[in-house]
């Protein structure tokens, strides 16, 4: 008779970040779900995993549902797999925070559960050779892995349903292989459609083994409760009275039947995930310099937390809840398109760096620190000031912009500047929709045609701006009472002539924000009439506990956040309960525009549009006039 | 015995690059011990603008170019003998419109110079200087194969010749036979050894291939042929900048500043004074018709450069504070790793916001991008940079008394000849290990106090942004109290251990290395090297 060994590895998640409504919808639509069945049918084997910060929210929240998932433990209905603390792909993490990740979580599991698993569910199943290390040295013994993987090194079926040995650095792993197969079948189709998939994969001697493992949401989230209660009990029910398949836990199938032998693995992860990334999951940082940008913070903040006298726990703790996955990349729901979910990360890493800063002596008396550093490793040095309450960073070979704006003060932990440029995406064709030609952060340029209108600027039309400026390496200079100066000399280009402009942006550091004034010069010899703007984004702080919250901003008066504006002000104002007012302020303007900048993205329930920040254009209709000067001035502070 | 030097420009005449200053000063060495020597030069409209004396028309030819003729010019202490007419009478020296007309036009002069000359007048020995030589070699080795010919490269060319080039078109026939390194040959057959490429026909035809120093004998030979390289020697430049001179020069041009100009105060810590006054005032107040630049077209381009600090017709605004000084000069060409300095500049100033770098270049048109490159950093730096294209008699000499430090990014020199100058002036060098430059200037971080500055790898931005700016500080410390929190936090931004150890042990290290390179400017002399000259030459 063909049998076969089956794991079923439910996998819970929810990141750090997360909105407190939509966990509490999961866990009376999921979790709670999960757990009738998996008390019905406690004499089975499930293997689970709970993420590290799903777990901080269910102990803190649902304490009653962790006792009773603790119980099922102890009755052997569960094996439990480790993972990392905030959830993080641990491949791109520097190596010691690796090692760091998976013992903190084991140090948290213990605490609560009395133990520490010998499992271990990686995170999106990103698998890079050099991960046994960190894995063996806290006690891990297997993980699990998708047979894309497997197949990535040259093998094939039906290697895939057995238990292999890697190494690397002489740290021994085991690696279990999640079918694809039955990921697409369970819970999809028919339970028999299913048993005759598994069926389909074992042997007389009884010695393969199946993994499925996947999210624990498909079941009440993704479809309707009563049709998850249904399957399941339909599944579970009759899989209870098979001979021919076999529910075992990890560890179990290891004692009696051991390992197969010994292979090594290419990195990989599961096969719609080498899809969107290309086939490697780092290349998510270069195609989203959001991701980068969030991935080089935690590289710098790691190394103020480094110089600390001793280790802070808490501050680390801070750090490594930051380098929580899902904001890191994007497949087809939210991910780094989620702003509520960045924002958490950026307070994170922002906490942790004012702790370490604090700790330091960071200043040492000085009042505003400006560093040059290639700080995203691409080869340009960026203008890193810091001061006590804030932090600026500062892009010149990118049109001289401002890409991180961190408030530090306690409390009001956040970064202004977390605003995200809406990429190509494939799902999106077809749709009208233009992808951003530059990364939408602050003090970038503009020479507009004069019929650009609003939408023109925030829906891409092409060739409306008629220069360089936007995207033009800047030179920088710091003053001696430091003033970051930036200059370039861009073109105007009308049809084929060019006429020469210069520009500088002199940025003066404020208590809370910044001032920058702008001197444009044309230095071309001919008139220029053109529609001058200067392009501002704006992160109101998303309440994540609160979905009523509204943000608005007043300009003429009070506007709701879905508005879109133009008009003249001398001073906007972004209100949000949850936040002090963030302002702008601007002289030699004559016009303002303000629209929501929204992006779309593919959710389980279609195409949404997700709000990631308020976009705001400066304009000045100006022509100008050969070697005359144009000075303009904008402040961005928040309101203490 | 009698010599002849053929160079294609001369400080007596008409200068544009390092090559104008070797022949005429070789010579003026030579002359003193008693040898017989003249220049050979292309006029280069040198003769329509002379109003002096000392000038006299010998000859007069007919040339298949039209009528030549040559001048006497004995003014300058070693005679020229200026070749005029058709279109060597053109101002621009290397304008590439004209310049293979000229090469060919100033051999033919030679050529009939030398023919019209009776034998007991003709001379000994012909160097030839470059490769626009090259053709007056071929034809002065087919009129009189004992002649003994030397070719001297000071930059290696990349000029290929075709075989019209060197022989129907100066009126050669190609199957005459000639003598070179490999005997009696045609010069088809010379021609093709070389491949038509101007410095290894140079070095074949000639008795000794020369270049300017031992380094630099590697790159010639690399480049000409490794079957020459028993056939290579040097002569080493050498500088004729005397200090005195220099001090004596300027105290009437800047009379204001006559307590500083003195040996003593170049040295310690007076020497600051001349930086803030070069610095805030004469730089803005050039000498009347400063710059001066020859060629037309630049000078228009000038003209209408008035976006600050550009206030029009090449001059600048001065600095609005003083700071180190780091100055630069010689032509504007990528050879010089202008290139390298500008892609370093955001790093330096980075570094040392309060530094002050001042170019001091000759303009030539072959590389537009990079003038504009250099002209739109001044403009984006105007607190840190600024440009003077052109000839600025009344503040190059001061410049070099009032730098830290000259910076000298070559990405290849055969000599350098800038390095000895500043080291004249007691201002160590940050260069480029290459060529000559791997030879004049010993680097401090190796051989402490004697060093004379520090070599950096050519094009290497980041060693140039590092090595200049802690050459920069090293010397600034001179001017602060030793143990002082200024003289300490200046050799704190130091970036190199050895160099702000040698500061901590001896806080008067800059004193030291502004004496090692006057010192070792004064090895380099023009005696020692007609002295090797006549060596290579066999004189007595």
């Amino acid at each position: 008779m063909v049998k076969i060994n089956f794991i079923f590895t439910i996998h819970f998640h929810q990141p750090i970040g997360q909105l407190k409504w939509v966990n509490e919808r999961v866990y009376e639509n999921s979790y709670k779900l999960l757990l009738d069945i998996f008390k019905k049918y406690a004499d089975l084997k499930f293997t689970i995993h709970i993420s590290g910060p799903l777990l901080m929210y269910l102990r803190d929240t649902f304490p009653d549902w962790i006792e009773e998932i603790a119980k099922l433990g102890d009755y052997g209905t569960f094996e439990f797999l480790a993972g990392s603390l905030g959830e993080a792909i641990l491949p791109l993490l520097p190596v010691e925070d690796r090692l760091y990740q998976v013992k903190e979580y084991l140090r948290f599991f213990e605490n609560i559960f009395g133990f520490k698993p010998k499992g271990l569910w990686l995170p999106e199943r990103v698998w890079e050779p050099s991960l046994p290390e960190p894995l063996v040295r806290n006690g891990i013994e297997y993980v699990l892995i998708d047979d894309s993987t497997l197949y990535r090194s040259g093998r094939s079926e039906p290697d895939n349903y057995y238990v292999w040995l890697t190494e690397d650095s002489g740290y021994k792993l085991k690696i279990f292989f999640i079918d694809t197969g039955l990921r697409y079948v369970l819970p999809w189709r028919s339970s028999e459609e299913v048993f005759n998939y598994m069926l389909s994969k074992g042997s007389d001697t009884s010695e393969r083994v199946i993994v499925w493992g996947s999210d624990a949401e498909k079941f009440g989230e993704w479809r309707d409760r009563e049709w998850a209660v249904w399957w399941l009990n339909d599944f579970l029910s009759k899989i209870r009275v098979r001979r021919d398949i076999r529910m075992v836990h990890p560890s179990e199938y290891i004692r009696e039947y051991g390992v197969k032998g010994l292979l090594y693995l290419p990195s990989g992860s599961y096969d719609k995930m080498l899809e969107w990334s290309s086939g490697f999951f780092r290349n998510f940082l270069v195609k989203y310099r959001e991701s980068n940008n969030m991935h080089k913070k935690m590289l710098w903040v790691r190394k103020k937390l480094l110089k600390m006298p001793y280790r802070d726990e808490d501050a680390w703790r801070h750090y490594y809840l930051a380098q929580c996955n899902d904001p890191y990349w994007h497949g087809l729901f939210g991910g780094i398109y989620l702003s509520h979910l960045r924002q958490a990360v950026y307070e994170n890493y922002i906490v942790a760096e004012r702790m370490a800063e604090e700790s330091i002596d960071y200043y040492s008396g000085e009042e505003v620190l400006i560093k040059t550093i290639d700080f995203d490793y691409d080869g340009f040095n960026e203008y890193l000031i810091e001061t006590p309450n804030i932090n600026l960073y500062l892009k010149p070979s990118d049109g001289g912009t401002l890409f991180e704006y961190d408030v530090k003060i306690k409390g009001m932990e956040h970064n202004i500047q977390d605003t995200m440029t809406r990429y190509y995406e494939s799902y999106l064709e077809n749709t009208g929709f233009n992808p951003d030609w530059y990364r939408r952060v602050s003090l970038r340029i503009h020479l507009w045609s004069l019929d650009t209108s609003l939408n023109d600027w925030i829906n891409n039309t092409p060739f409306k701006d008629k220069s360089d400026l936007a995207t033009k390496n800047y030179k920088t200079i710091v003053t001696s009472d430091k003033k970051l100066i930036m200059r370039t000399i861009g073109g105007y280009y009308d049809g084929v002539k060019r006429v020469d402009v210069f520009v500088e942006k002199k940025l003066e550091v404020l208590k809370t924000g910044y001032s920058v004034e702008y001197t444009i010069k044309n230095i071309g010899g001919e008139a220029i009439k053109t529609k001058l703007g200067i392009e501002y984004h704006i992160a109101p702080k998303i309440d994540r506990e609160n979905k009523d919250t509204s943000i608005n901003y007043i300009t003429d008066h009070k506007r709701d956040i879905k508005e879109k504006w133009k008009g003249y002000v001398d001073k906007i104002v972004i209100k949000t309960p949850i936040y002090k007012d963030i302002a702008l302020e601007q002289r030699g303007f004559d016009d303002i525009w303000v629209s929501p900048l929204n992006s779309l993205a593919r959710t389980e329930k279609g195409l949404k549009e997700i709000f990631q920040g308020i976009a705001v254009m400066f304009i000045k209709n100006i022509v100008l006039e050969p070697n005359k000067e144009y000075v303009f001035n904008v402040k961005h502070y928040i309101i203490i | 015995m009698k010599i002849w030097f053929l160079t294609f420009e001369s400080k007596d005449t008409k200068k544009v690059g390092g090559l104008a200053e070797v022949p005429p000063r070789l010579g003026e060495a030579l002359k003193k011990m008693g040898y017989e020597v003249e220049i050979i030069v292309p006029n280069h409209g040198f003769i329509q603008g002379y109003r002096g004396d000392g000038l006299v028309r010998l000859y007069s030819f007919k040339t298949l170019y039209g009528d030549l003729e040559v001048y006497m010019y004995t003014k300058p202490s070693v005679k020229h003998i200026i070749i005029s007419g058709s279109v060597l009478d053109e101002l621009e020296i290397y304008s590439p419109k004209y310049l293979m007309d000229k090469v060919k036009v100033w051999a033919l002069g030679i050529k009939h110079y030398y023919e019209v000359l009776e034998e007991r007048r003709r001379p000994d020995i012909i160097h030839g200087n470059d490769w626009l030589s090259v053709p007056s070699l071929v034809l002065l080795r087919s009129i009189d194969k004992s002649l003994r010919l030397y070719y001297q490269i000071h930059l290696l060319s990349k000029t290929y010749f075709s075989l019209e080039d060197v022989t129907y078109d100066l009126g050669l026939d190609p199957s005459n036979k000639i003598y070179g390194l490999y005997g009696l040959k045609s010069i088809r057959e010379y021609y093709e050894l070389s491949n038509g490429y101007a410095d290894r026909l140079g070095g074949l035809l000639s008795n000794k291939l020369l270049t300017v120093s031992k380094n630099y004998v590697r790159e010639v030979v690399r480049r000409t042929g490794f079957d020459l390289e028993d056939h290579v020697d040097y002569i080493p430049n050498a500088t004729t900048w005397r200090l005195d001179d220099i001090l004596e020069k300027l105290k009437t041009i800047h009379p204001e500043i006559k307590q500083y100009l003195s040996i003593d105060s170049i040295i310690g810590y007076d020497r600051i004074n001349i930086r803030k006054y070069l610095l805030l005032k004469a730089l803005r107040d050039l000498g009347k018709n400063e710059p001066i630049v020859d060629d037309r077209g630049f000078r228009e381009f000038l003209e209408k450069l008035d976006i600050p600090p550009f206030t029009g017709k090449g001059r600048v605004e001065g600095f609005n504070e003083d700071g180190p000084l780091v100055i630069m000069t010689g032509r504007v060409s990528r050879q010089k790793g202008i290139h390298v300095l500008l892609r370093a500049f955001e790093d330096i100033v980075s570094i040392l916001p309060e530094i002050k770098v001042l170019l001091l270049l000759l303009p030539v048109w072959s590389d537009l991008s990079l003038i504009n490159d250099i002209v739109e950093h001044s403009i984006l730096f105007r607190e840190n940079l600024r440009v003077i294209f052109g000839r600025a008699p009344s503040i190059y000499g001061l410049a070099h008394i009032a730098s830290n430090t000259m910076v000298a990014p070559s990405i290849y020199e055969p000599f350098g000849l800038i390095a000895l100058e500043s080291m004249v002036c007691g201002s160590p060098v940050v260069a480029s290990y290459t060529g000559g430059l791997a030879e004049t200037v010993v680097d401090i971080r190796r051989y402490g106090v004697i060093g004379t500055g520090l070599h950096i790898t050519p094009s290497d931005c980041f060693e140039l942004a590092h090595g200049l700016t802690d050459m920069v500080l090293f010397m600034e410390t001179l001017y602060y109290k030793p143990w002082s929190r200024e003289w300490i936090r200046l050799v704190e931004r130091i970036d190199n251990r050895v160099l702000r150890e040698l500061l901590i042990s001896n806080p008067r290290a800059p004193l030291l290395v502004r004496k090692s390179c006057m010192k070792r400017a004064d090895q380099y002399s023009w005696d020692n090297s007609a002295k090797k000259a006549l060596l290579i030459y066999g004189g007595k």
